[in-house]
């Protein structure tokens, strides 16, 4: 079913929320899965594939170098991490990730942040690949490897480029997916009591007049 | 187009008033519409383009029930309400998110609908939240008549009669919408879609252009219904009693989590009102014209307070109040005084000797008259910008920003569960906002993030165990918890206004207060408070109809007064 751009970030922050993530990492979750979605690519799956991974606590070791390295992954904690480190470190410092688990969100990450920081953030993967994200949209999947591989990323602050158009017709997304999404997003509710529907919003009376 | 800041600098103004001040609960719930409210924005742009409405689809039975198009163009862009009405039992009419059925259901759609559109739209609007949208739809909407006030009027029409002048008084309004959608939700079209329209760029001008063309359509469908009773005998709604009939709307707590959610919109909105009232007070002569507009608006108000009357006790003490106030208000400021240097400077000040509703009510009068002082700051009441992080933040620096701007916060004891007695979160019933009982209800598990005090005083504590040279980035890798707080207290740095300064999990909390402030900043008036958690208002009540649109006279309508012809 397609989903609009708005859809896809409300929902996957409510969805990283009710799989235990703090607010703050879901809302870069959902940012990044949308800056993905705006360039037509796959940020619900993305996100999601983040979100199911499970929060865990960074594994972030920052280096003598000022090189921050991180062991175990988790995009949905260990990205938004990343992306400051890269950040405050002005160009000098990189990050290093060991098979991410999702090395698209990850860029959607970096795309997000380009869109506000500017500059380029490149991508270099142990199996001898690259690839350049910038805010604009035009990131092509396949320069990104699909088996989990490790990846060092450096930020370039002078590097950047214009936004491009976005897309505005939402995105195709597989109904499984959005299933799952929808069912984590759920968890943040709090089901129906007689006491909440009279009582937590509005009045409980009929307003006919 | 001029940034916020640029503007804010360009023209002579006093200090702002601060946002300790005008950011408390008590404040923003005596908020007023003023010339800069949403409604108002957008209806000097349909004047301006002197915007003709046509109604290219009537497909409406003589009960009332069928389909119905209205189109106008704006600014090189054609938009269309489709309408549909239909009969529906009384025991399923509810204003409440979580009713499912209501007479009327809408769609604003982005240029003028096929007879495919139509038939995809009537198969999917009737049943809102359960229907999927299009990007070509910009707004979705459902209203419900006022039962008594509807009959009466297509009785009275039918009868070759205008409505009784007590009821049109006390109820105003054919319907009342319970929801206005907009911005991608359920498939419809995303902000993005329109971002580079300016017409639509300004702040919630897609909503209010749905409800503008909604307010049309409930004058077009009660004379429709009256006249198909008696063809030869029927009258049509005087232009005068079409004016004073706005749409009504019950708004719930939906709009409370929005201000938190919108920091940096709030910030704008606050820092535009601001912003004008500072360049007010700067104007040193005030020359007749504008002084007899303003003690006319005074005439105004006061017939406005008149005619204001509620059931809610706490609402109504206040509209009690300043219906003494109003009168001292109007002696001080005799011609003489007005004439004297800084007018609207010393009547704001002088201000502070009466209520709050009182000081907010003279804040949007001064403003009135100044429209060419003012109403380029519009352009910045918009934000499509969202608090950022600033990573290479040291923790020294962000322990003095929370000093700085959330002292409020820091300050609250969090240990007295008064402070803790409420919780907000968002029910799995039709996804409905609600407010708990901490201490009496199960949920708190489950809480929205709108305990921004509470998290900003845990902030400040693990910030006083980080070392001060530290950068935020090594900080929040320990504490991802504090990640969403951090943001909001980084953004404060630029965007003074762009917290709540009250604690919203206090027992004294009144969500009410951000109802009001919202809804006046959408330019609603006549606010009336059903309990603390939902008020009903009028939009468009003495705003010009589809016929006046054109008029010199269409900005003419702040505050509507029964009888009076704008």
């Amino acid at each position: 079913m397609r989903h609009s751009l708005n859809e896809v970030e409300v929902t996957l922050r409510k969805a990283a929320v009710g799989a235990g993530l703090p607010i703050g990492l879901a809302e870069d979750i959902s940012r990044a899965a949308a800056w993905l979605v705006a360039g037509g690519l796959d940020g619900a799956g993305a996100g999601l594939t983040a979100v199911e991974a499970g929060k865990t606590i960074s594994s972030g070791v920052v280096m003598d170098d000022g090189t921050v390295r991180f062991d175990t992954s988790r995009i949905a904690c260990d990205g938004p991490s990343a992306i400051d480190f890269l950040i405050a470190g002005q160009g000098r410092v990189m990050a290093q990730m060991t098979k991410p688990d999702s090395i698209l969100l990850m860029a959607g990450l970096a795309g997000a942040a380009a869109a506000v920081y500017g500059g380029a953030f490149r991508f270099e993967f142990d199996d001898g690949s690259a690839a350049t994200v910038v805010s604009a949209h035009g990131l092509d999947p396949a320069e990104l490897p699909e088996a989990p591989v490790s990846v060092q990323i450096s930020w370039q602050p002078e590097a950047g480029t214009a936004l491009s158009t976005i897309n505005t017709s939402g995105i195709e997304v597989e109904d499984g997916v959005w299933n799952r999404i929808v069912a984590l997003a759920a968890k943040t509710y709090v089901p129906e009591s007689e006491e909440s529907r009279l009582q937590g919003a509005g009045a409980g009376l009929l307003d006919n007049d | 187009m001029t940034t916020l800041s640029e503007q804010v600098s360009e023209m002579p103004q006093t200090a702002l008033r601060s946002p300790d001040e005008v950011m408390r609960l008590e404040r923003l719930g005596a908020c007023f519409p003023n010339r800069l409210s949403f409604m108002r924005t957008l209806v000097r742009w349909l004047s301006r383009e002197k915007a003709e409405v046509t109604r290219p689809v009537w497909e409406i039975n003589d009960q009332g029930y069928g389909r119905a198009v209205y189109s106008v163009p704006l600014d090189g862009d054609v938009y269309s309400l489709v309408a549909f009405s239909q009969p529906l039992a009384a025991e399923n009419r509810s204003d409440r998110v979580i009713a499912e059925a209501w007479d009327a259901s809408f769609a604003l759609f982005d240029g003028v609908p096929t007879k495919a559109d139509l038939d995809r739209l009537e198969a999917n609007t009737p049943k809102q939240e359960a229907g999927r949208y299009e990007p070509t739809e910009l707004s979705l909407s459902r209203a419900n008549k006022s039962v008594r006030f509807f009959e009466h009027v297509a009785g009275r029409l039918a009868e070759g009669q205008q409505p009784d002048p007590d009821l049109l008084n006390s109820i105003g309004y054919l319907m009342r919408t319970t929801a206005v959608y907009g911005n991608g939700k359920l498939g419809f079209a995303d902000r993005a879609r329109i971002d580079s329209r300016p017409a639509m760029w300004e702040s919630f001008h897609v909503e209010m252009l749905n409800v503008w063309l909604i307010r049309g359509f409930t004058h077009d469908l009660v004379e429709h219904i009256a006249k198909a009773r008696n063809p030869d005998g029927f009258a049509p709604l005087t232009a005068e009693t079409k004016r004073c009939l706005g749409i009504g709307n019950a708004t719930g707590l939906g709009l409370a989590p929005f201000l938190v959610n919108h920091s940096l919109l709030l910030n704008n909105w606050m820092l535009v009102r601001e912003t004008a009232l500072a360049r007010v007070r700067a104007v040193q002569q005030a020359d007749t014209a504008t002084i007899a507009t303003v003690r006319a608006l005074m005439q105004r108000v006061t017939r406005h307070l008149d005619q204001w009357s509620v059931e809610d006790t706490r609402q109504m003490t206040r509209i009690e109040t300043l219906r003494q106030e109003w009168p001292r208000v109007i002696e001080l400021t005799s011609e003489n005084w007005l004439s004297q240097d800084f007018p609207w400077d010393r009547l704001v000040v002088a201000s502070a000797d009466w209520s709050v509703e009182c000081q907010e009510l003279i804040v949007a009068l001064v403003m009135e008259p100044y429209g060419d002082l003012v109403d380029d700051l519009a352009d910045g009441l918009a934000s499509r910008g969202k608090p950022q992080l600033a990573p290479a933040m040291s923790v020294a620096d962000l322990s003095a920003l929370v000093d700085q701007n959330y002292g409020w916060a820091v300050a609250i004891d969090f240990s007295d569960p008064k402070e803790e007695h409420q919780f907000w979160y968002v029910s799995e019933a039709k996804l409905e906002p609600r407010l708990g009982k901490r201490f009496e209800e199960d949920g708190a598990d489950k809480e929205s993030p709108l305990d921004i005090a509470r998290r900003v005083k845990a902030l400040a504590g693990d910030l006083k165990d980080a070392p001060g040279s530290e950068n935020v980035a090594a900080f929040l890798m320990r504490h991802p918890e504090h990640r969403y707080v951090a943001r909001r207290v980084q953004a404060s740095e630029a965007h003074p206004y762009c917290e709540i300064r009250d604690n919203l999990l206090s027992e004294d909390c009144l969500p009410i207060d951000m109802l009001r402030f919202k809804l006046a900043y959408f330019g609603a008036s006549k606010f009336d408070p059903k309990s603390d958690l939902w008020t009903r208002i009028n939009m468009y009540q003495g705003a010009p109809t589809f016929d006046e649109i054109a008029s010199t006279e269409a900005d003419d309508w702040w505050l509507p007064v029964l009888g009076e012809t704008s």
